[in-house]
């Protein structure tokens, strides 16, 4: 494990220097500009800060930078190497989510504390939501992009899994049976949605191999739940968004052909 | 040391590439991979070097199973040069990875030989021309000091003095470091000054081992025939390289006795023995192939 950490660390050194830099320019950013018009903007050191907006930045950096190990084939050479694919992901994961992160939190806090605020605690709880928050979306964007092959699906995939997640996750917590209102649960319903998605990562990236990166389900007996997730996730998220009519059929229909067409890719055509 | 591959098979999109493929490498060997274009040479690489598991079969290092025993991997090198990673770096960054990723990387060697063959160690490595590419590809291979080196056409490229300094250079580290080399190639001349022996893939399998000296049952022929038209055994029984007039060049892949007396009757004006080359085995493993690319362009013409 050692070494897959230190290996990856070495070869990503630089895009990890640049996205923390990044995160300091973003931090000095608005800073300075609460500086100059008075917390308008994002207000630092309050429970609302400026950790959430930071994470996300840093993130949506690292979740770039990672997305160019495959086309730049560097998952083909790693997987020659004397580390494991599993160990190779928690690599990743340690390097590209963890570390931003914990470094977005850091430079938060030491903003707050800069600032000389009164509510670090405030601050401090916040930061927890805001990374346990960030840390589920990217455990559901990594489970998705390894599932999917190709950079293009990975992208359109994890955004339609954003986008609609809170829909089912709202319909999930009707169904179950807990007190929404306990903070504590929340965040241990969340810690534990996180190490389900990422033990179903990484139990998947061990029995996967890279030849399959070009197919657009990279596991066979996926795509057909694949084809009927988006079909039921777009319902269920139109029927949460509007009421419920026979147009709430209409982008579902349509988005569960459109994954079909690609998942299956079938053989049109028109000629008897 | 032995790198043995045991009945490896694989399919691609349901589409058989390698068919129970076997074959070993021992230490010190610069061991040919010929075969037809798309054959599966590359496939075969990208399976030894474990980009690529096998449907089928056991790729052992002596006792060990090679692709479930990663600590070993870096025993062997293999970059897929045309789509890698290592062109967005300079050499000077990849040497700093190399150090981690290979316990026994060469550094001094490794500045040398780039010295020495005026590669940009601030430059990045797509920036350089093909055969600079190719050149880098050789010497951080061979940096890396792994036991297997494996080399996909790695004189395709190169301009004529380079190549010569680049056999040079794979000779130099098998004879220094007891490296064993793969080398896959379509350039059969460049190979039978390098290599002790050629696998030749055809039909996703191993069809044939061979080094020159040990092919007595392939014979090459330049000869000239009496009347208008070639007698019908030469096209029966060997593949025509060339022909100018009655004056054909043959390669016999199974020469045997009848074929000899044959070619010592009346039908021939002259016959002479020619040295035998791997392009020359190629072509005489690759008859049938050969024979209905000859009658397609005879009827053409």
């Amino acid at each position: 494990m050692k070494q897959a950490i230190k290996l990856y660390g070495k070869i990503k050194s630089n895009q990890i220097i640049l996205i923390a830099l990044l995160g300091i320019l973003v931090a000095c950013f608005v800073g300075g500009i609460n500086t100059y018009y008075g917390r308008s903007i994002t207000n630092i050191g309050s429970d609302e800060g400026l950790g959430g907006l930071l994470l996300a930045i840093m993130l949506l950096a690292s979740g770039a930078s990672v997305y160019t190990d495959q086309t730049r084939h560097l998952n083909t050479w790693l997987s020659t190497q004397n580390v494991s694919r599993r160990q190779i992901f928690l690599s990743k994961l340690l390097w590209m989510v963890i570390g931003p992160i914990l470094f977005s939190n850091i430079i938060d806090f030491g903003m707050s504390l800069a600032s000389q605020t009164h509510n670090l605690s405030k601050v401090l709880d916040s930061n927890l939501d805001d990374s346990l928050e960030g840390l589920f979306l990217v455990s559901l964007v990594v489970l998705v992009s390894i599932i999917l092959g190709p950079i293009w699906p990975k992208v359109i995939g994890s955004i339609f899994v954003l986008i609609v997640s809170s829909s089912i996750f709202e319909l999930g917590a009707n169904y179950i049976v807990f007190d929404a209102t306990n903070v504590i649960d929340n965040k241990l319903i969340t810690c534990f949605g996180i190490l389900i998605l990422l033990s179903i990562s990484y139990y998947i990236v061990g029995t996967i191999g890279v030849e399959s990166e070009h197919e657009i389900v990279r596991i066979p007996v996926l795509k057909w739940p694949i084809v009927v997730f988006v079909f039921l996730s777009t319902f269920v998220f139109n029927i949460n968004e509007n009421a419920f009519n026979l147009n709430s059929f209409i982008l579902p229909v349509v988005l569960g052909l459109i994954t079909f067409i690609f998942v299956f890719k079938p053989k049109l055509s028109w000629q008897k | 040391m032995s790198l043995i591959l045991e009945n490896i098979s694989k399919k691609i999109n349901h589409h058989a590439i390698l068919n129970n493929v076997s074959f070993e490498l021992n230490e010190g060997e610069v061991v040919g991979l010929v075969g037809r274009n798309g054959a599966g040479k590359t496939t075969l690489f990208r399976m030894l070097s474990g980009e690529v598991q096998p449907d089928f079969g056991r790729i052992g290092l002596d006792d060990r199973d090679y692709i479930k025993t990663t600590a070993s991997h870096d025993q062997m090198f293999y970059v897929d040069m045309p789509d890698n990673w290592l062109a967005f770096y300079t050499p000077k960054r990849i040497k700093s990875i190399l150090e981690v990723a290979y316990i026994k990387f060469d550094s001094d060697w490794y500045d040398e030989k780039l010295k020495q063959f005026n590669l940009n160690n601030n430059s990045r490595i797509q920036n350089y021309s093909k055969g600079m590419k190719a050149l880098f590809t050789i010497i951080v291979s061979f940096a890396s000091r792994a036991q297997y080196v494996l080399l996909d056409e790695p004189l395709d490229g190169l301009d004529v003095l380079v190549r010569d300094q680049v056999k040079q250079l794979i000779i130099d580290r098998v004879t220094k470091n007891n490296t064993t080399v793969l080398i896959a190639s379509h350039n059969l001349i460049e190979l039978d000054m390098l290599v002790d022996r050629i696998l030749l893939l055809k039909d996703g399998t191993i069809d044939r081992t061979f080094a020159i000296e040990h092919n007595k049952n392939i014979k090459k022929y330049q000869l000239a025939f009496e009347g208008d038209a070639m007698p019908d055994f030469l096209r029966n029984n060997g593949t025509i390289i060339a022909q100018v007039g009655h004056i054909v060049t043959i390669v016999f892949d199974n020469f045997d006795e009848e074929i000899g007396i044959k070619l010592a009757g009346s039908d021939f004006k002259f016959i002479e023995e020619l040295p035998i080359s791997s392009e020359d085995i190629f072509r005489a493993s690759f008859a049938n192939e050969v024979s209905a690319w000859q009658q397609v362009i005879g009827g053409e013409a």
